[in-house]
């Protein structure tokens, strides 16, 4: 991830207003940042993406720091462009551009266009990040892992599973958002070099190793509980190897009802 | 009025992948659950929103994606709890029946997205002219119409699904609805091996280009 160093333009001269070095943002803001941000997908559209949630996100930030109504729309003006990202990991860049506009309402040497840069060059890495560790790895290992607790309980195991799922992940997406925007906001641009410290991808394969495990052993329980074992470990085989073609997991319901018919006759 | 109930917590539950969240509430597990407990029969709502959590596993719910997960959950659900015969066949009709329906929904949803342009003018040109007070509205207008969309499309679609899934399960030979109900026993198999090829997939990606 490459984050543009900051230029050495001076904010008052930009905004066209003296800098008050005793503006600073409040831990109200911040809360109120990260409660806004559970909104980052409305009006998600074709031609900005977020660029709406972003704008909401970010409004006490704008209070705080530009009091003046026309010196904040024209703030907005700046941050209403395109932009895209996975919502639990959006907090981390809020958190950056929050740090850098108090930068630079401050009166330190904070370029706009480099804050937009930061922006920009964050947005892309933290979406895969997002896209990888939480709705390709996290969500489906933990609802595997409610359907084994389900399946342990067998008393009310839908309800067990259903609480567990819900509970266990958005613990999870709430701790890391609201922790990445208070890293972000007080790391600044050096939060890059702290990301990189984690060794996701190996956690990401762990996780997936982890869920082929959990994945074989209930298989293996569904088989044989299935009406004939035969047809059950084809229709894995045959399953797996479909998804792994390439194939469209819109057409297993389909596949399943032909197994068994054909199967029958 | 069943139709207008369900299609409310529907709707309601919808509101998490496009006004507040994503906390999953929208994933077709949680919507299928509770429509059925609505509806009085959760273990069946819990067993058609599992089949199709599982098989579609590896389809992201938020952002573009292919396929309205919710309207698939909440519809099989629906449709395997209020079918004429209770039996393992209704919930592949069903199921069947709610994958093309989430697919053509999502089709539409895009093209009301593409709105979504104008809209987003309309705010910055707001905020711009110091009207501050435009997000809030933007947002809580926004949703209002989703919801209330949300509402129409399942009360309607699920109306007219139930006389589908009735139709078949009244009309299909006895042979056919055995093969299907041989069908839903291998439901939970297809869902695990389909879990089981999304995390595969993250260790040895899918190859697509030719070398």
């Amino acid at each position: 991830m490459t984050i543009p160093v900051p230029g050495p333009d001076v904010r008052g001269e930009a905004d066209g207003k003296v800098p008050d070095a005793g503006v600073a943002l409040t831990r109200t803001d911040l809360v109120q940042v990260f409660l806004r941000s559970f909104m980052f997908q409305s009006l998600w559209s074709y031609q900005r993406m977020q660029n709406v949630g972003w704008l909401f996100s970010l409004w006490p930030v704008f209070r705080r720091l530009h009091p003046d109504q026309e010196e904040r729309a024209r703030v907005a003006q700046d941050h209403a462009g395109y932009f895209n990202t996975h919502p639990y990991t959006a907090d981390i860049i809020l958190g950056v551009v929050a740090s850098l506009e108090e930068k630079r309402a401050q009166g330190n040497p904070v370029d706009r266009e480099a804050i937009l840069a930061a922006r920009k060059s964050m947005s892309g890495p933290l979406s895969a990040v997002g896209e990888t560790v939480f709705w390709a790895t996290l969500a489906p290992l933990i609802l595997i892992g409610s359907v084994v607790l389900g399946l342990v309980f067998r008393r009310g195991s839908w309800w067990i599973t259903l609480l567990s799922y819900l509970i266990v992940f958005n613990l999870l997406h709430v701790v890391v958002k609201g922790g990445g925007l208070l890293v972000g906001y007080r790391r600044g641009l050096d939060v890059a070099a702290f990301l990189v410290q984690w060794p996701v991808q190996r956690w990401v394969g762990r996780g997936a190793w982890l869920g082929m495990g959990l994945c074989l052993g209930v298989l293996a329980v569904a088989v044989a509980r299935a009406w004939h074992p035969a047809a059950g470990t084809a229709a894995a085989v045959v399953v797996v190897f479909f998804l792994r073609r390439g194939g469209s997991p819109l057409f297993l319901p389909l596949l399943a009802a032909a197994a068994g018919f054909f199967a029958f006759h | 009025m069943i139709y207008l109930l369900a299609g409310l917590v529907y709707a309601f539950l919808n509101l998490d992948q496009i006004a507040v969240g994503p906390f999953l509430l929208s994933r077709p597990l949680v919507v299928g659950s509770i429509i059925g407990a609505v509806l009085g029969n959760a273990p069946l709502g819990f067993t058609a929103g599992l089949s199709a959590e599982l098989m579609l596993i590896s389809v992201p719910s938020s952002g573009p994606a292919a396929t309205d997960l919710a309207l698939i959950g909440g519809l099989a659900a629906f449709w395997a709890v209020e079918a004429y015969a209770s039996r393992g066949a209704a919930v592949v009709l069903a199921l069947l029946l709610a994958v093309p329906c989430g697919w053509a929904s999502r089709r539409a949803d895009l093209l009301i997205r593409r709105q979504n342009d104008r809209f987003g003018d309309w705010i910055v040109d707001g905020l711009t002219a110091g009207r501050e007070r435009i997000l809030w509205k933007a947002l809580a207008t926004w949703s209002a119409l989703w919801f209330v969309k949300a509402w129409v499309v399942f009360a309607a679609v699920s109306f007219l699904g139930l006389k589908v899934v009735d139709w078949c399960l009244n009309r299909f030979p006895l042979r056919v609805l055995d093969g299907l109900d041989r069908g839903a026993d291998l439901f939970l198999v297809v869902g695990f091996a389909a879990a089981l090829s999304h995390f595969w997939g993250r260790l040895r990606p899918v190859r697509t280009e030719q070398p």
